[in-house]
Order: structure tokens, then sequence, then C-alpha cells
């Protein structure tokens, strides 16, 4: 390489004049590095700031508001998910807490919205297919879906700028994504899906921009708080936002290995930027997710149907909380109780006159998250027959039973293997004997206070209320009361399953007392206890463990989910809506979908061949447009792996657009690509590149143009549709269009069984989790 | 950033100025250059003796804290009931279906082979005792003691041939040889001393061919690259784990191949590709076929059908003759005349015309209801009992199937089998067995009495009862006791000395189980023996469906075990695993490492990952702080130990089958490797010249400050020594420790047993 320095000038000297691109190798002592800020000159032809451009990106919007949003209130009822993004618009406005498994930050916007257009909440969007009635302004909610979605065509423009794409590539691009059929459907509808691209769009597009800006300018820190705030967007929309965070962390890391590289840069200057970079985007970003929810909390202040979800302590806060707020502090003798477990799950140890069907076919014990009369419990001392004559405190290692107090029966375990949980060191915990029994030594329980675990001072001696956290040890079997996440069958109403655990994980056999009520306590002077409140902090973190493991929960199977291994072949869609004539099907635009998803294997082929051409020893990276194209296309190829490769590994249901933020980068990537063949491979060949644009521009509209009205409703014939399916996963209805040509002869397809759709098995998790109240 | 740093980097090899990273490839070929005794990994001959002595003495450490206490305990410990009983399966060639490929489980046969044992015992419970049943478990477990000896010789060379001094190999192998995981590991019937004498293997004998490179396709060569294979193949022939032993080795592989590509080195193409094909053949062919083997030798020895005959096609089950107990087994159905056997005490289900006494001679009162007894006279007709429905209605050739109910009718007295709660004559816990007249059951009340059920041992299958063959409890319905007797306490006079009989409250007995013994007066078809019609099929075709099954069978194994643990607390050994215990000693096995140690490894692998941080970071700011040499210590030798200990645990993260943390064992072995060569590392001189101002002579650079290293290896080796002492007691369980000592042991998770 004795020439090097000599290319080294030859490289800055960039002769053309259009060029977006340029790399400028300085020399150092020991191997020369490239500069890693780009020169005025180049940052500059990356801003659309030419009129012509501006012509340019204003009919790019013009396009895509056009076929964005066109007919919008077609059809005029409940869509797919729209009936949970709808339905908590109506909650927010009633101010009804739900339990959802996304953070609020679109739902909010959406009420906000809705809000705006003079919805009061009155319509629950309770199924799929219900018509909109005249005052919910579904439309307006709509078009925020649809804006949204033209917001992210111009965001892939400026993008791909900013990464040095010419201004007709990047047009290109756009719209490719404005005829992504996949894209042009979540954007006509409430769903979260348009936000959420719109704000990864946005953080992509402002963290490539920090790349282009001088370090420490004003452009610079405008583009770092964007950078932190979108991701926090992003990340309060969904959770895939931290696919996001995730992949500007990587990018900065690769981006700051090559300042570190560049010997002109002072080390004082990359701590910082080390440091600045690091500290306010995470810090914004996680601003930005804390606000939403503190709205989110403000908003909902009355206890709606997600309250089962949440702490005891939690409910409490809520304007109407049902949980008692002030209670007996001291439990003694005959104190009539209830016994809460600490945590997962939460609920009230319950029986009911109702025989367990295995095992000793006893009373069945059980764990209830509801409030209940069957909830309630006298506690007893053990060798005390008759009542006691006053009040007679729950010490440490005091020996009780319960009685239940409905049933008249003692809450018993015995050495038989529980019903469900038929496991060696797991008890059957039941409720045993009749009205006037005394009781068998198997009623005893030891309670046992856990010391570390309850309020300092007297709660740790004896059993008070809320205060004291305890365990009950089976006097004879040496086991503990026990409940866990496992659920009793059918015949115990599904209810949570309690047993006498002999070696289980201690943090389940956990409970304390909620209510108590003592006829020899002083009522009116006695000390009483209540939930502590809990700080908004505190709030958080067990409202998003709540919503993490509803999340994991979400496992049955749904008709139209799909596994991650097949998205990117676009082997099936989801069926969103359908009515007699129309139906509205989430289906990609073929052309650009593969393209896309497979963009990577001749990247990855083209990589490893320059690999093994270095370690021959030629060298890569000399030529700026080459350099660009592999730095970027990496970037977008990384940012199209990290939004889709942990699907792999996630266990809960999965749908097609759960795809779509990997898409996004996928898009990006191609926009990388066809730069590479405009600008290098087919470079000085004008004609012969517009030629391949437009040839993919036609396909990919033709390709939208079949399936259209998949994604609008719109009228169609019966054999347009049968043409328009090219695989045969496809399974929109066709019989459904009219057919133009005469009809055919009656047998034929007139009695075919039409496939029909449950859409009540949409992912509604109002279903999924909550535990069935049984009528007593 | 000072102008001296940048000025004295002039004599950095200019040719690779560009490729920075490449500077420490070419140092390698220019240790042609190097005079012998500065070459890396070549030791001073005059050393060589105490090599010997210090690999001896460490050797002989490991031995004794293998051997010591090897016949204690005499009782099946933890997994010793799966690979203690495919054993057996061996040495009775019956078919058995096993996760694991076959090679460790046919070594450990092999043993009770040459111990001349027959394979009777089945290992069934955790806890049944060695010495009841005459098991040679004491060859058994020196299989694996050796073994586990023999790794740390194989670890203290893996060193010595990297060219370290005897401390480090001292320090790594100690690691291993006094560790309490290893140890515990390693001198039970397991298959991990297997896996980890082959892991360490393959890394010894890679490092030997490595060290061949400059002269290839010689003898040695090829010689080393064929052990390392063959060791590669013993690893994944033992567990499928040995996949990463693979990847650990296929990483250096392809390293290696990479630097020959380099042809500006002047290698021709062909050189490569016969580089490439060699490795190819040695190290994935001749181990494949390897591996094959052992499923030949597996298949050929097991030639009759077994317990893993349900798990195979029917097409396979064919090919499995019929074992000595399929000869016997007969289905049972409805109004056959049978006996019945206890499986412990071998006596069988009696009664006949007396009375139990009305009141016993503590005073309390029985039934007064026809005694029913067991006893070992097989000749007696009074065992005979007919078998009926629970409900009449099925009078037709009915067979009976495991988690049946079902009443007995005793033949002779014409009375019915039942039991209620009135306590037997020797247990007041436990409940009456009697035999019930016909005409008082037509009464009516205690109809439901009568009513038992067949609890089979595996829930989840009605297969038919089948004499000898199916193993039961027999449950009474209504109050769901076991049937039960004991051979500890007989009863008096007026029960003739017989076995008492009676309702075990407690079902989990181990000795609540019986099977029917025999079908009195069969004859016709049903009473000949049909020999079944062997058949064969291609050897392949049996391999390929034998591990498609295994891999089927390993994605199903999710379920939760108590001491099943997440690989994120393996390598500070956060919690542990336990083994056996038996309360009234107070003794107990509980798996876990010698922590300190496992600390120590811990802080080495970080000290790596941030010396490699550093190194980067400020050569990429032209900042040479380590000598090319170091630098090619540091990269290629103890890189290779940290990416084999990478490859060896972070596919764990990945995997969602059930794990433990005996799974971190190889990894752990490796890190012993990375953490000795750590070592010595940090105590030698690797500054480059502008950097090490303080040093006077020239020839110092690259020295070992022998004194501190010495110190340090001295004090971390008595850490060492007193951590496997501290933890001896729960890896041996010979000593029974008060609660204290107990707590005091129970660091982190552990979650150990008495300790209350």
């Amino acid at each position: 390489m004795a020439n090097t320095s000599k290319k080294s000038e030859a490289r800055s000297a960039n002769p053309e004049d259009d060029s977006t691109t340029e790399l400028i190798y300085e020399k150092g002592a020991m191997r020369e590095y490239p500069l890693s800020v780009l020169s005025d000159e180049v940052a500059h032809k990356r801003l659309s700031t030419s009129t012509h451009e501006k012509l340019l990106i204003a009919a790019l919007v013009v396009v895509a508001l056009i076929f964005r949003t066109r007919n919008l209130q077609s059809p005029n009822e409940v869509v797919f998910d729209e009936v949970h993004f709808g339905g908590f618009a109506s909650k927010y406005i009633k101010g009804n807490f739900f339990m959802d498994v996304h953070p609020p930050l679109a739902k909010l916007i959406y009420a906000g919205i809705a809000l705006l257009g003079g919805f009061n909440g009155n319509f629950t969007f309770e199924k799929i297919g219900t018509v909109y009635p005249a005052n919910v302004p579904y439309v307006l909610m709509r078009q925020f879906s649809a804006f949204a979605g033209v917001g992210t065509v111009v965001l892939m423009y400026l993008t791909l700028r900013a990464t040095g794409c010419k201004p007709i590539v990047s047009a290109l691009t756009s719209l490719l994504l404005v005829f992504e059929s996949a894209n042009a459907t979540i954007d006509r509808f409430i769903l979260l899906d348009s936000p959420l691209i719109f704000f990864i769009a946005a953080a992509a597009y402002s963290y490539l921009k920090l790349e282009d800006c001088k370090p420490f300018t004003l452009r610079w820190y405008k583009a770092l708080l964007a950078t932190g705030i979108c991701l926090g967007c992003a990340t309060s929309s969904k959770w895939v936002g931290l696919f996001t965070v995730v992949w500007v962390g990587i990018c900065t890391v690769i981006r700051l290995w090559f300042v570190i590289g560049d010997l002109t840069v002072p080390v004082r200057s990359i701590l910082s930027q080390a440091f600045l970079r690091f500290f306010v985007i995470l810090g914004s970003c996680a601003l930005v997710y804390l606000a939403s929810f503190y709205i989110h909390l403000q908003v909902l202040n009355h206890e709606g149907d997600g309250a089962a979800f949440l702490s005891s302590s939690f409910r409490s806060s809520f304007d109407d909380a049902s949980i008692p707020k002030s209670i007996y502090a001291d439990v003694g003798a005959s104190s009539i109780i209830t016994l809460k477990h600490l945590s997962n799950p939460e609920g009230y140890l319950h029986s009911h006159n109702h025989l367990y069907e295995a095992g000793s076919k006893q009373q069945q014990v059980s764990l209830y998250p509801y409030q209940d009369d069957n909830n309630r419990w006298t506690v007893e001392l053990y060798n005390m027959s008759s009542e006691p004559l006053e009040f007679i405190p729950i010490m440490d290692h005091t020996k009780i039973r319960l009685k239940h107090l409905a049933t008249s029966r003692r809450l018993h375990s015995h050495d038989i293997r529980p019903s469900v949980s038929e496991i060696d060191w797991q008890n059957e915990a039941s409720c045993y004997g009749f009205e006037g029994f005394d009781g068998d030594p198997n009623d005893d329980f030891v309670v046992e206070i856990v010391k570390d675990k309850s309020v300092k001072g007297v709660a740790q001696e004896r059993v008070r209320a809320i205060d004291t956290v305890f365990r009950l040890h089976h006097a004879m079997t040496g086991c503990y009361l026990f409940s866990h996440e496992t659920r009793l069958p059918k015949w115990g109403f599904e209810q949570n399953e309690v047993t006498c655990a002999k070696q289980g994980i201690e943090s389940l056999s956990l409970w304390y007392i909620e209510q108590n009520e003592n006829m020899y306590l002083d009522q009116l002077n006695a000390e009483k206890v209540s939930y502590k409140p809990l700080t908004f902090w505190q709030k958080l973190v067990e409202l998003n463990e709540a919503m993490w493991k509803v999340n994991s929960g979400l496992t049955q199977p749904h008709v139209y989910e799909s596994k991650p291994h097949s998205w990117p072949f676009l082997s099936r869609g989801i069926s969103y809506w359908k009515s007699d004539n129309f139906q509205v099907y989430l289906l990609g635009n073929p052309v650009v979908w593969w393209i896309a998803s497979f963009v990577f294997l001749p990247f990855g082929f083209y990589l490893a061949l320059q690999l093994v051409r270095w370690q021959w020893g030629s060298s890569i990276a000399d030529n700026s447009v080459l350099f660009n194209f592999n730095y970027h296309t990496f970037e977008f190829v990384l940012g199209w792996f990290v939004h889709y490769f942990p699907s792999f590994l996630m266990g809960r249901q999965m749908f097609l657009h759960h795809y779509l933020p990997a898409l996004y980068f996928a898009i990006l990537a191609i926009g990388q690509t066809l730069e590479y063949v405009n600008s290098y491979l087919l470079k000085g060949k004008k004609y012969v590149t517009y030629a391949v644009f437009t040839a993919i521009l036609g396909l990919t509209v033709y390709s939208y143009l079949q399936r259209e009205p998949l994604i609008s409703a719109n009228i169609w014939t019966q054999s347009k549709c049968a043409a328009s399916k090219i695989m045969s996963g496809w399974d929109y209805d066709c019989d459904i269009y009219p057919n133009e040509a005469p009809p055919p002869p009656v047998i034929s397809y007139s009695e075919q069984p039409k496939p029909s759709i449950n859409f009540d098995e949409a992912i509604n998790i109002d279903n999924v989790q909550a535990p069935i109240r049984d009528e007593l | 950033m000072g102008s001296s740093r940048l000025r004295s980097s002039r004599r950095a090899d200019a040719d690779h100025k560009q490729r920075g990273g490449k500077a420490s490839d070419e140092k390698i070929s220019s240790n042609e250059d190097v005079p012998s005794y500065k070459r890396l990994s070549s030791i001073d001959p005059s050393m060589q003796k105490w090599y010997t002595i210090a690999c001896t003495s460490i050797t002989a450490v490991a031995f004794a804290a293998r051997f010591y206490y090897i016949w204690y305990p005499s009782e099946v410990v933890f997994d010793e009931v799966h690979f203690g009983k495919f054993a057996s399966y061996y040495l009775q060639r019956t078919y058995f279906f096993d996760l694991h490929p076959p090679f460790a489980k046919l070594l450990i046969a092999l043993v009770g082979y040459l111990a001349g044992y027959d394979g009777s015992f089945k290992f069934d419970n955790i806890g049944d005792s060695y010495l009841e049943h005459s098991v040679p478990y004491i060859p058994f477990r020196a299989l694996s003691a050796t073994l586990g000896t023999l790794t740390v010789p194989l670890v203290f060379n893996t060193l010595k041939e990297c060219g370290y001094s005897v401390y480090s190999c001292v320090f790594a192998s100690a690691l291993v040889a006094l560790d309490n995981a290893h140890v515990a590991e390693t001198r039970l019937i397991l298959l991990d001393a297997t896996l980890l004498i082959s892991v360490a293997a393959s890394i010894y004998s890679y490092v030997r061919f490595y060290k061949l490179r400059r002269q290839p396709f010689t003898r040695n060569w090829y010689l080393w690259l064929f052990l390392t294979g063959v060791a590669l193949s013993c690893v994944i022939s033992t567990k499928y784990v040995g996949v990463f032993t693979f990847a650990a080795i296929g990483v250096a592989v392809i390293y290696d191949l990479w630097q020959l590509l380099d042809i500006k080195k002047g290698h021709s193409m062909t050189t490569f590709f016969k580089h490439f094909a060699v490795r190819l053949l040695l190290l994935i062919v001749v181990p494949f076929f390897i591996y094959l083997f052992w499923f030949y030798l597996h298949f050929a020895i097991l030639t009759k059908s077994g317990p893993g005959d349900g798990f195979m096609s029917p097409e396979f089950q064919e090919t499995l003759g019929d074992s000595l107990l399929a000869r016997q087994a007969k289905d049972i159905y409805y109004h056959d005349v049978i006996t019945i056997k206890h499986k412990d005490t071998e006596c069988l289900l009696h009664s006949h015309n007396f009375r139990y006494p009305l009141r016993y001679e503590d005073g309390r009162v029985s039934s007064q209801g026809q005694q029913v007894t067991c006893m070992s006279d097989y000749n007696d007709t009074n065992n005979y009992w007919e078998i009926l429905p629970a409900s009449q209605i099925d009078q037709s050739n009915h067979v009976v199937r495991e988690g049946d109910t079902f009443r007995l009718r005793h033949v002779n007295t014409n009375g019915y089998l039942l039991t209620h709660d009135v306590a037997s004559p020797l247990f007041s816990t436990n409940e009456e067995f009697t035999v019930i007249p016909l005409a008082d059951l037509e009464k009516g009340t205690n109809v439901n009495d009568t009513l038992f059920k067949f609890d089979p041992f595996d829930k989840k299958k009605h297969e038919t009862l089948k004499t000898k063959a199916s193993i039961v409890k027999i449950l009474h319905v209504p109050t769901v006791v076991a049937m039960w007797t004991h051979d500890d306490n007989l009863l008096p006079d007026w029960g003739f000395g017989q076995q008492e009989v009676n309702g075990n409250k407690k079902l989990t007995d181990n000795s609540n189980y019986w099977f029917i013994d025999d079908i009195i007066g069969l004859s016709g078809a049903r009473a000949l023996y049909v020999p079944k019609n062997v058949k064969k099929i291609p050897f392949l075709k049996k391999w390929w469906e034998a591990q498609l099954t295994m891999f089927d069978q390993n994605n199903k194994l999710t379920s939760e075990h108590p001491f099943a643990s997440q690989p994120e607390e393996w390598p500070m050994c956060l919690s542990g695993v336990s083994f056996w215990t038996k309360s009234e000693a107070k003794q107990q096995i509980f798996f876990l490492g010698n922590i300190p140690g496992w600390w120590m490894e811990c802080i080495f692998i970080s000290g790596f990952l941030a010396i490699i941080l550093v190194d980067q970071l400020t050569r990429r700011r032209n900042v040479n702080i380590l000598t090319d040499r170091s630098r090619t210590r540091l990269y290629l030798n103890i890189g290779f130990f940290f990416s084999a200990w990478a490859s060896h645990y972070l596919p764990f993260f990945l995997m969602g089958r059930q794990k433990f943390l005996h799974h971190y064992l190889p990894a752990h072995l490796l890190a012993a490797l990375l953490s000795g060569s750590m070592l010595e590392f940090l105590f030698t001189d690797n500054r480059t010249e502008e950097y090490a101002r303080d040093r006077k002579d020239e020839k110092d650079a690259g020295r070992i400050q022998w004194t501190a290293f010495a110190a340090a290896v001295v004090g971390l080796l008595s850490v060492i020594v007193w951590g496997f002492i501290f933890f001896a007691p729960v890896t041996y369980g010979n000593v029974s420790l008060t609660p204290e000592q107990v707590q005091n042991r129970q660091w982190m998770n552990m979650q150990l047993h008495f300790a209350k």
C-alpha cells in the first residue's frame, strides 16, 4: 500500500457535485483512518432545501394522503382490534381503570382525539361488526392513524436522504411504502401499530440525523433530544419500541467505534459524546415513558374492570375503591377475617359449598381475587372449644384453627395429594367438619410471623391486620398453606388452587389479614390500620409487572395467529373484518414484502465475499459510495433483525402485524440498495436506472391495486378475487363477492360451506385472565 | 494525547498499517524467527522435573478427593436412579429409551459386566439400599471417580503444553481437583465424569495439534487431529452438550483455516483445500462414525423388549425379542383366579376361616372379621382370589386394565375383601383388612367398602394388567388407603405368625407395591407361550428412528423441577441441587461448587474481558501498551479458552428445557484453564518499552514477577482448600451437621436441608 496517500487525496477531493457520500482517510502513525464527521458540504447535500425537492416532498405527501385517507368511513363498523383500542378510549373518557398489555401513550392519544370529536364514552366497541352510532367520531380517530401513516412515508424519505440517498431513490422507496398494502391497511383503523411505526420511524430519522451533524452543535443537541423523545414515544406505545432502543444502542456503539478510531477527535470529546448520548437518549426516553404512565393513572381514577389485576394497596388509591380503608388492627381469637395471599397471585382464601372431585373429595378451598362473603373465616384457638370471654391476641407461634363462616367447616390438610398438583411435596388443603363438630388435629395451623416482611414494631410480635405477614404451618404434617398460579378445573370454577406445601417457594406461602372484626375490641377506640398509599413509582412498577404477566399469559390459540418464521414469506394474512359483500384482510404487498424480507441475503453474500477478498489482500471500502452503502445497509438490516428475531423467543400468540416494524427497516435497506444501484452499479447509465426503477414501482402499484378491495373494503368480483390469490395460504373469502358472469349451475358453488370466523376470539384479555365468578 | 506515544509507535510493522487487527496474526508466523526458548508454549527442559512432581501430586489429591468415602452412602443417590437403572437394562439386554446417547452408559454397563453383576436391581428410588440388593456400586462409582481423577492431569497438561509455569498449571488443576461440584458429580454413577474427561481431552488434543501447525501433514499432526476427533466424538456420544464442544473447537478451526486462507503467506488454494478436507474428515466424518458405532453396540446389546418399547414404532418393536418378564407376563381377565404378591416381602395375599380376636393385648377392639394376612407358602389354596369388575354388567371376557376399579372374592370362603375405618391389629393408625361373606354384603351397607383400584406406576397410561410385569398399588376407593404388609412385626399366635395386611395412609410409601403373581388354572391358548417372531430392520433405519425420538422427547422436557436453575445463576454458583438426604442422621449430599473457587473464575473472566476492552480501545487511539507477544497470548491462547467457555455456557440461555447447575461443569472446567492462564498473564510484565520506564533491563520484558506470583498462587490455593473442606460435609454426606453449621453453609440461595 505504498500509494495510500495518493488515494486518500483523490477521495477527499471528491469530483462529483451531487455526491451525498464521502470518505476521507487521514494518515495516522500506524494506520490510516476515516474521518468520523461529514464535511459541511456533503452534510448540506443531504438536506432537502432546494425548491425542487420541496415540491417533490409535497407531491409525495399528496400521493400518500390520497391513498391513506380516502374513504375512511367505510366500513362503518368496528374492525378487528378497534374492539380494544376504541374500547380503551371510552374507558379513558369515563376514567374506569382497565388492564392492557400495552403502555398508554398511543391509547391516550386516541382517547384525546375521541374526546375532541365529542365522544362521551357511551359506546363500548364490544364486538367486531357492530355499526358505529352517529355520536362516535370513529372517522376522526381513523384519520389520526392515517395521518401518522403519511408522516411515516415522509420520514422514510427524509431518513433515506439523511443516509446519503439521492432524492429520486428516496422518493421511489417512500412510494414503495405508500403502496405496501399491510401498512396501508393498518393505517386506516384505530390500531396502535400506525402511531407505533410512526414513532419508530421518527426515532430512526432523528438518530441518523444525529450522525450527520457535527457533535455539540445546536442541530446535534436537537437531534439527540429528538431521538430520546421519539424512542420514548415508541416505547410508550408498545414495548416493541424497546427493540428500537436496542437498535439505536448497537448503532451508537458501532458509530463510537469509528469516532474512537478517528485520531483527530480528542479523547475528551469522545467521552462527552458517549456520555451525552447515553444519558440524554435513555433519560428522555424514560421520562416520556414515565409521563405517559403518570397521565394514564391520573385519568383512570375509578376502579374499573382491570382492578382485579392489582394489589389491594394499589386499589385502595382509586376514588371509589371497594377495598376497606380502615380496619381494626389487632387480630384475636374469634376475629372474623379475610385472609389474603401476598402475591403471585393475590387473592383471598376462599371456600364454598362444593366438593373436590378428586383427592379427598372434601370441600374445596381456593384463592379468589374478588371480595365475597365466602372469603370470611373465624379465627379459633386450637384448644378452645367455647367462646373466649375477652380479647386474646394471636401471637407468633400461636396454634389456631380457621373456621369458614358460611359453611362452618374448618380449614384442614392431610397427606393426600391435591387434585391438580399431584406432587409428592404437596398436600391437599380442604374444608372439613360440620356444624357442632369440634375439629380434629389436622385443622391446627401454627402462625409463623415473617418478621422481615412485616411492619416493624408490634406487628412482628402479634398478628395485626395488613401489617403482619405470616405463614401458616400445618401442625401435623409440617407443610405450609400455599397457593400459586395453577388453577382448579371447571368444577373448581377455575379459581386458583390452594394446597399445603412441604417444599414450595417460600414467597408463595405468605399471607396477611385484610379485614378483621372482633367483638371483644373496643368498637370505637380500638386502633385501626389501612393500606399505605403507594407512590407513583411503586404503582408504575406494579402495573408494568402485571402487564408483563398478562402479556406472557396470552398463549391460547387464535384463528389468525401465525409463527414468526412464516412472516417473511407472507404465507397468510389476517381477516380483520367481514360483512356480506365486503371484507378487510391484512395482507402485505408481496412485491415489496418479499424484496424487503430477503434483501439481507444478497447483502450478506456480498459482505462475505468482501471479507474473503480482504483476507486475500485487496482493500475494501475505499470508495465513498460503497462505504456508505455497507455502513447504512448494515444498520438497516440490523434494524430489521433486531425487530424481527426476538419474536422467535416469545411464547405468546403472534400476529402478522408484529412484523411491520421490522419491515419498515427492511424497506429502508431496499432504499440503500437502490442507491447502490443508482450511484455505483449503474452509474452513468441514467436511463437504464430509470427503467429499472419504473419497473419496480410499476410492479408494486399493480400488485397493490390487484388486492386493493381487501384494504378499503371495496366492491370486487369473484373472478378478480380468485385471480389475486397467488399463495394458497391467503384465505380471504372470495365467495362473498358477486359474480359478474352469468350465475353458474346451482350445485357447483352455492352449496359450499363458507369458512366461518369467530371474531369473538380476537385477542381479548378480558376473557383471558379474569377468573370465573362463582355464584355463591 | 502525548506526542511521544505517536512517535514511539513508529517501529510497528509498516506493511500492515491499515489493518490494525491483523498485526497479531502476523506475529504468529513471526514466531518462527524467535529463538526457541522465547517461543510461546515451550518449556525449559530443566523444569520438566517440577512439572512431573506437581502433576503427580495434584492428581493424587484429586484421587483422594474422589475416592474418599466412595462407599458412602450405600444408597441410590439422585440420578443414579437413571444411570444405574440403564446399566441394569444393558446387563439384562432389555430395550430402554433415554435422551442421552449410549457411550457413557455403555461404559457403566461394562463395569457392571466385569463385576459380574446380573442387573436385577432397578434403582427405582433415591435412597434404596445397595447393600440389601448386593449391587456392585463401588466399582460403578470407581469408574466415575477414576475418570474424574484423570481429568485433572489433562487440565494440568493442557496449560503446560501452552507454555505456562508450574504455578499456573497447579492453580488451574486445583480449581478442578478440589471443586466440590466436580467431586460430587464424579464420584457417583452419573454421565458427567465421562463427559468432563472427554471435554478436557478434546481441548488437550487440539492444543497439541495446534502446536504442530508448522509441521502439517506429519504423522504426529495427523495423530493429534485424529485424537481431537475421537475425544469430540466421546463428548457427543455422552451427552448432546457435546455440540458445544464441537462449536468451541470449531471456532478455533475456522480461525486457523481463515489464517491459512491468507494466500499472501504463500499457501496455495490446493493446500488450503487439503487442510480443509483433512479437518473435515478427522473432526466431523470420523467422529460421526464412532458415534454411530456406539448406537450399533446399543442395538446389538438390547435385543429384548423392555420399558423403552412404548417410545418406538411398532415396526421397531418387532425387532425386539421377548424378555424373561415378557414371557411370563399374561393378560388378566375379569373372573380369573389369581394370586397377589407383595413386591418387597414376596408374600402372597391370604385369608382363612379364622377371625380377628375381639380384643387385642393392648386393649383395642377389632371388628372380629375374617383374618386377611400375607404368607410365603405358595401352595395354599387360601391364596386364591377371583378378580371381579366393579359393576356386574361386564360378564364377557373383559381384560383388566391398570387404573380399573374392581372387587376381590376369596375363593375358598366365598367372601369379599374389604377394609374399613377400624384400626388394624398392629397399627392403630392403619385400617384393618377383612373378608366379608356375600350374605352380609347383600344386606347392603358396606358394598362400596369392597371397591379397590389399581394405582399404576405411570398414571398417564392405562395399560393392560399383566402378571409379574405390572407393578401397582392397590388403593381402597372410599377411604383412599393403600393395601400394605410388613415383615418386621408378625401377627401373634392367633394369626399363625403370618404377616399383617393393613391399609396404609401413607400412599407414597415405597413398600406399597404389589403385583399379580399367577393366574390359577390357566388352560388352552392363554396358557401357551407363543414366542415372538423377531424381525430385522437395517441399523441406520433403527438409529434414525431412535435419534428422532430422542430429539422429540428432549423438547418435551419442560416440566418444573424444584432444584432446576437458570444459567445466570451458574457462574457464581448461586443455588444448588439436593442429591440425597438421610433424615435420621441429618446427613445430606447437596450439589454445589467450591464457591470461592467459582468466584475466582468469575473474576478472571471479567478481568480478561476488561483487558481486551481496554486494549482494543487504546489501540484504536494508537496507544500500544501490551507487547505483541503478550497480545498473541491474550487473544489466541487465553481467547481460545474464553471462546470455549462461552460456547459451553451462553447457548444455555437460548434453551427452553429444564436446566441444572451441573450443566455448567464443562464450562467451569474451561474457565479453570482460563483462570490459570490469566493469573500468569497478570503477573507477567506485558508492557511495551515506552510504558515501562521503570524497567532497567531490556531482557526483563515478558518476565514474570515470581515472588508475587508464587505468593498469589499460594494464597488462592489456600482459599480453595479451605472452601473445599468447608463444603465437604454436604459433598460427601458423611458428616451430620448441626442446624447452625448448615446455616453457615447456606450461602446465597442454597436450600440445604436440616437448617432448622
